[in-house]
């Protein structure tokens, strides 16, 4: 173990100089500019295809659930920078295999599973104070679309519902607003909060809130650490909403390609 | 890889993150009525029903049987279900119910709070409930959340409501059982107005274990049992015991017995004796003279059958008195299509 960590610190390190200067695209209107790459243990890999598109996925959810969003630039509208997103993924394979009996069963082995596919579609607007602090609403828009007999039942868990509820209601929406700044030196924070609208029979929400700092150790490594809280209404909850509270960490790196 | 995942299941176990731990003495749930019945004081008998309601699941095919695959409930069908069950309560129209399996916020009965379904639809004005299976979320075979146990219902209102840890299997892996059912007794004491009180302990033990846990489980409810007996306070004790009575005619090999994978609920053998310290030092609803030695005597008080198509054909429920019966007890066989249980039913002089 010991060994395993010193192998990971000294290839962090030693590997630094490739390592580009990273923009940190993520949650805001800017993309990842041309022919580099960022990439983190919980984040998606994006590619900067051209200086305004970004290409990202999710690589260890492939094989699970087929993903691919295209982030694209537009024109500045005054001092404020304005991006588009477009998300298709295929959750099938995913609910395909949690739908067993025995352990790891979340849903029935009898479930129907359809082909579901989902498209998200939203805009970020972000406009920069000044280093300390850019401000990024946001805007999304989540469609689902199913192929075959579907018959399967909500997944009841905090986090989980609201995120899969799509596929149950066809249309859902997110807001958000997301912080983000220098504090000192290579110190840097992201406040983000995203409330959910979900079109369910009985009009349940949700509210995740996160709190991140990041510490760039060289150009092109930073490691993120921080919170999440998410509140909602729940379906096995009536009169109160259920809430989650957790640690994140993350580590991220940027290279060029 | 899988060590790390062993680690991280560990410390999510260990910090209860599905919130399936219960603490070995607590509160029971009190549930009062939104609208109350007149309830006589100080009543001369109680006419009390012992059920186990399978959680409104009436004659749907569960997996767990092994005779269907169904899992989850609609809303409705459990409405309507639990609605039957409270039909025939009001027919019977007891004073005091103990019931086993059912639920209040599990997704298999769409989150309907059964325990306060029957509440206000019936002439009960209290209920004081104990969970045995608990947790947010049970990811196996699809159940997802669970929230299931015990409950006593009376026209009066509860001097006390406690639920009462009983000792855990010990056949089974720590991560199954932390997700498995933790069984208890649902202790409660009744104000019956006038002056005279009435303790009702309810319980239901394990239905499968391999390790002398169900054993464990009976004397322990015995035992408490007996607490209150030796201060000479008036006690009607109602359970699924999950075994047959002493005199029982068939003891294994039932036709309803069709898993094939599990350790089958299957064989009495080595039971036969496990209640002759109850029926000794109470009195049953229903007699051992009553129930007989054979199978043509048996069949009549035989209280279950996973098979909705065959006949009971075990006796795994009961009621226990320190008082005395105003006359036989009875099981209500005719509930075929309400419950893998039939109620047992008794009237009890109160002093």
């Amino acid at each position: 173990m010991k060994k395993f960590l010193i192998n990971i610190i000294t290839f962090i390190f030693i590997s630094s100089g490739i390592w580009a200067s990273a923009d940190w695209s993520i949650g805001t209107a800017e993309t990842v500019p041309e022919n580099k790459i960022e990439i983190g243990l919980f984040q998606p890999l994006q590619y900067g295809y051209s200086k305004d598109i970004e290409l990202s996925v999710y690589p260890l959810w492939m094989f699970l659930m087929p993903n691919l969003t295209l982030k694209k630039a537009w024109p500045d509208l005054g001092p404020v920078s304005f991006a588009s997103e477009h998300t298709l993924y295929y959750p099938t394979p995913l609910l395909d295999v949690i739908a067993k009996e025995g352990a790891g069963g979340i849903l029935p082995a009898t479930s129907k599973v359809p082909h579901i596919f989902v498209f998200i579609n939203g805009v970020y607007f972000t406009y920069e104070i000044n280093s300390y602090l850019k401000i990024t609403p946001s805007l999304f828009l989540y469609l689902s679309g199913n192929l075959g007999e579907k018959d399967f039942p909500t997944i009841d868990f905090m986090m989980a519902y609201h995120r899969t509820s799509v596929y149950h209601n066809n249309v859902s929406g997110r807001f958000g607003l997301d912080f983000d700044g220098n504090i000192i030196y290579n110190l840097d924070y992201n406040i983000d909060v995203d409330y959910f609208i979900l079109n369910d029979a009985k009009d349940n929400w949700a509210l995740e809130h996160s709190l991140m700092l990041s510490y760039r150790f060289t150009k092109g490594f930073r490691i993120l650490a921080g919170y999440k809280y998410a509140i909602s209404s729940v379906p096995y909850d009536k009169e109160k909403a259920d809430s989650l509270f957790f640690p994140l960490i993350d580590f991220q790196w940027s290279v060029d390609f | 890889m899988k060590k790390y995942a062993f680690l991280i299941c560990l410390f999510l176990l260990a910090c209860d993150f599905f919130n399936t731990e219960f603490e070995d003495s607590e509160d029971a749930v009190l549930y009062e009525a939104g609208s109350k019945t007149a309830a006589t004081q100080g009543p001369a008998a109680l006419k009390v029903m012992n059920w186990n309601v399978k959680f409104g699941g009436a004659r749907i095919d569960f997996f767990f049987d092994c005779h269907g695959d169904r899992v989850l409930m609609s809303e409705s069908e459990v409405i309507e279900n639990t609605d039957n069950i409270i039909d025939r309560i009001n027919l019977e129209n007891p004073d005091i119910l103990i019931v086993q399996e059912i639920d209040t916020n599990s997704k298999r009965t769409a989150y309907v709070d059964q325990v306060e379904q029957i509440l206000n639809n019936t002439q009960f004005n209290y209920a004081a409930y104990a969970s045995q299976w608990k947790a947010d979320y049970i990811p196996s075979d699809g159940i997802g959340r669970v929230n299931s146990g015990n409950a006593v219902f009376s026209r009066w209102p509860f001097l006390s409501a406690e639920r009462i840890q009983l000792p855990l299997r010990t056949d089974q892996s720590s991560l199954d059982l932390y997700f498995y059912l933790k069984r208890n007794i649902l202790k409660t004491k009744i104000d019956l107005g006038a002056g005279k009180n009435v303790y009702v302990v309810a319980s239901h033990t394990s239905a499968y274990s391999t390790d002398g846990t169900k054993k464990n489980q009976i004397d322990i409810f015995k035992d408490e049992l007996d607490k209150i007996n030796n201060l000479s306070e008036n006690l009607i004790a109602a359970a699924d015991l999950n075994t047959i009575p002493p005199g029982s005619a068939k003891l294994s090999d039932f036709p309803d017995s069709v898993c094939t994978e599990e350790f089958l609920a299957d064989d009495y053998t080595d039971e036969v004796k496990w209640l002759d310290d109850l029926y000794a030092a109470y009195t049953p609803a229903i007699s051992l003279t009553d129930y007989g030695t054979t199978e043509l005597q048996n069949q009549s008080y035989y209280t279950h059958t996973t098979d909705k198509n065959g006949f009971w054909n075990r006796k795994l429920d009961y009621i226990f008195t320190n008082m005395t019966l105003s006359g036989p007890g009875s099981v209500l066989q005719d509930t075929m299509s309400l419950s893998d249980h039939a109620p047992v039913m008794v009237t009890i002089t109160v002093p």
